[in-house]
């Protein structure tokens, strides 16, 4: 027994180095990504304005811009994939550790309301379970959480070979940043690629458990005196392609129904095939400018 | 409860532990409570299944033992039909009315018999299987009947082998349950290898390869051809994995509390012919049709063709035991055919010829092959799923680019290239360790130094490399 015990110290001890390897190597590849989470949980900067979202903010917002023309200190916190749910745990996140930001932009598209019962991409949050909002949010998608958090080895037990693999590639030097696309304070835009092939953008649907988390998200910034502002981002439009309308529409009374204001940008006329990415994403010198024409948009909705 | 959950790791050890600081009498209560606990993680109300199958069997036991002539037989039929009856009515009867309907339809005729809303109780296969076990060998004289009722029920329900096998025989089992077990380190610890062997061939590789597998299989006109025979070849090593990791956990549970299960595989892909195959792979169903089917229908004691028909009539049931499905009937008449085939090959073509060295690892390779394209009928959905798989893996399908990446939307797991390296390292250290060493690592006693590093080592393959997912075991289903 007693050399059962011996075994299984030293096996938990080398998985514990292997795990802190890994965790170094994961970071270090995830050069963009990490670092603004450590940003928006842990970091010292309280910031004026937050963009809140999916990809659909973090590629379209350039802080740099957006600081420019409003004259105030704004950070993108878009992240690719974000549920309500997800959006509602990074603010309560942020708040843990800053003064409330005076605005929230939150840009809603269809992933927005939808898969509200889980974080999806949520691997590297696993590093930040000491934030409680943060471990309470991921209690939605992963099994214990608890002993993630105080035997942090088991966190690789809940992860792919994606990140064992940038794991590795991580303490080789390798990273995630390339060199086409801009960052800046959170936001990553895309390469100048342009889209070459169009194809149908999907109908969306609202699921309520979205909207409970929305509500959640319009109280937590009513209790802190954070002045939210709903917003839809650019989508190619084509001719007799009613869906993006349809969209705008949904989103707008959305916000109506939540008394919360709405951002109508006359944009989807305003950018052409060669702005895009793909279907619902701009390229680098879409994103430009499209943050030029986000930005002075905004003013009015400021007090 | 899944061997490769977290609810196990805490019950393994408590039962265990337990079961060491009861005295004797109370241990065969502590482990049928324990099993009852155990099998409640599925679907609790079907434990009533067992309770009905055990009532059954056990007194069918006694009065098979107390009975002569056709009273015995009498007891026998009774205990046979309570058992099938059950299988029959939760596995196979929506099988047989949906056949039943389409037959009708196919000749102009509506008839809608009515399907059951029910799901397959867990291992059901098994443990009916063993349950007829008992009643047949106390029939032929073999076994005695069982006069404590507890102890019978646990021969139905012991946890370990409850779910996937072994499928035992009652002349191995029950007298264990009689014996007084005092803690053997050595015992122990040789269970705990197996369970640490059998949990890294099930989360370590098993699981990581069902990624790729279960993300091609359905969808085979999407992929170049290639990626149909890595999913094949994948599939072949996976469902070993998965149900010889299940085997080996569970002799190895049983082994650490003193109990001794039978030997379920005995490294199969290193067969040379498809019967060497076929005494490797799932030995306690192999051997209970050979022991209670086979021999029945009169084994080889009948002329040679009526041999034939016996041979291809146990591996057509065998195939049917798996899964109320054609695609399962078919896997089994291709083995059937195959076992003909390589037997009237061995009587006519090889006669007593001893194959050279350099053919007996073709054979394997060539047995190996064969065995991988009938598993595709096993784990298609359907027949025409299977069909297509083939079809485009045999007509060397180009149509899409080859890529080893691959990304279960469902679970969020991705398989790519490092996951393929690391398949074949470990595949590659599975088969090393089970070449050398004997199926229940039983030699690793004799080198101590390699055994402390065994352990190491699998420990954390497992933490870190293992794929935990909450995949139930492929043999779950059956």
């Amino acid at each position: 027994m007693r050399k059962f015990g011996l075994i299984l110290l030293v096996s938990l001890l080398i998985s514990h180095l292997i795990y802190l390897f890994l965790e170094k190597g994961i970071q270090q590849f995830s050069a963009y990504s990490y670092p603004r989470l450590v940003e928006i949980i842990e970091g010292k900067t309280n910031y004026d304005m937050l963009f809140f979202g999916t990809s659909r903010t973090q590629v379209h917002i350039n802080p740099r811009i957006t600081d420019s023309i409003l004259q105030l200190n704004t950070y993108n916190a878009g992240k690719a994939g974000a549920s309500s749910l997800e959006v509602r745990m990074l603010l309560e996140a942020y708040l843990t550790k800053h003064k409330a930001p005076k605005y929230m932009v939150y840009n809603i598209d269809h992933l927005s309301i939808l898969n509200a019962d889980k974080v999806p991409n949520s691997a590297l949050y696993l590093f930040f379970l000491d934030n409680e909002a943060i471990a309470k949010g991921l209690e939605t998608t992963y099994d214990r959480v608890f002993l993630m958090k105080y035997i942090p080895f088991t966190r690789i037990m809940n992860l792919d070979d994606y990140y064992r693999n940038i794991g590795v590639q991580g303490n080789m030097g390798q990273t995630e940043i390339q060199k086409g696309p801009i960052y800046y304070k959170g936001f990553a835009s895309n390469d100048n690629s342009k889209l070459k092939k169009i194809k149908a953008v999907k109908p969306m649907e609202i699921e309520v458990p979205s909207l409970v988390e929305m509500d959640k998200i319009i109280s937590i910034c009513t209790q802190n005196k954070i002045k939210l502002i709903f917003h839809y981002g650019p989508i190619l439009w084509q001719n007799g392609q009613e869906t993006s309308f349809q969209r705008v529409k949904e989103i707008e009374q959305l916000a109506l129904q939540k008394n919360i204001d709405f951002l109508t940008l006359d944009t989807l006329k305003t950018f052409e095939q060669n702005d895009f990415y793909d279907m619902v994403h701009l390229n680098r010198d879409g994103t430009t400018k499209y943050s030029v024409i986000f930005a002075h948009a905004l003013k009015p909705y400021l007090h | 409860m899944l061997f490769n959950s977290f609810e196990f790791l805490l019950f393994f050890p408590i039962v265990t532990a337990l079961f060491y600081l009861l005295p004797h009498r109370f241990r065969w209560f502590h482990l049928l409570a324990a099993s009852c606990f155990f099998y409640s993680f599925f679907i609790p109300i079907y434990i009533l299944i067992l309770f009905f199958t055990i009532i059954i069997d056990y007194y069918a036991g006694i009065f098979i033992e107390k009975s002569e002539g056709k009273k015995k037989k009498q007891f026998l039929v009774l205990s046979l039909i309570a058992n099938i009856g059950i299988l029959m009515v939760f596995k196979y009867y929506n099988f047989f009315i949906d056949n039943i309907n389409t037959a009708f339809l196919g000749v102009g005729m509506h008839l809608s018999l009515p399907l059951l809303k029910i799901i397959l109780p867990i291992g059901l296969s098994f443990h009916t299987f063993q349950a007829m076990s008992y009643t047949i060998e106390v029939y032929r004289g073999n076994q005695k009947a069982e006069k404590h009722f507890g102890i019978y029920a646990l021969y139905v329900m012991f946890y370990p082998q409850l779910v996937a096998g072994p499928i035992e025989r009652p002349q191995n089992v029950l007298h264990q349950f009689h014996e007084v077990k005092t803690y053997n380190s050595e015992t122990f610890k040789s269970g705990m290898r197996l369970i640490l062997w059998g949990l890294f061939k099930k989360v370590v590789i098993g699981d990581r390869l069902s990624i790729y597998v279960d993300v091609v299989f359905p969808h085979p006109e999407q992929y170049h051809y290639l990626n149909l025979v890595m999913a094949a070849l994948f599939f072949s090593i996976q469902i070993y994995c998965d149900f010889s990791g299940y085997s080996d956990i569970a002799i190895g549970t049983a082994r650490t509390m003193g109990y001794e299960l039978m030997t379920n595989f005995n490294r199969p892909y290193f067969a040379k012919n498809i019967q060497e195959f076929w005494s490797r792979w799932h030995i306690s169903l192999s051997t209970w049709f050979r022991d209670y089917l086979y021999i029945s229908l009169g084994g080889n004691r009948v002329g040679i063709k009526r041999m034939y028909v016996n041979v291809a009539i146990v591996f057509v049931v065998s195939g049917f035991w798996h899964g109320a499905n054609w695609t399962f009937i078919i896997w089994g008449a291709i083995h059937a055919a195959l076992i003909v085939l390589f037997m009237l090959y061995k009587k006519f073509v090889l006669k007593d010829k001893k194959t050279p060295k350099v053919l007996s690892f073709l054979s394997i390779i060539l047995t190996f092959a064969v065995v991988t394209l009938a598993w595709v009928y096993f784990r298609a959905s359907s027949i025409t799923e299977a069909h297509t798989f083939l079809q485009h893996l045999l007509s060397g399908n180009t149509t899409h680019a080859f890529s080893s990446y691959v990304m279960d939307k469902q679970l969020g797991f991705t398989f790519n290239k490092f996951s393929l390296m690391l398949s074949a390292f470990f595949v590659a250290v599975m088969l090393v360790v089970e070449y050398i060493f004997d199926p229940n690592l039983k030699k690793f006693q004799q080198y101590k130094f390699l055994d402390f590093g065994f352990f190491i080592s699998i420990i954390c393959f497992i933490i870190l490399f293992g794929v935990f997912n909450n995949k139930s075991f492929i043999y779950f289903q059956f």
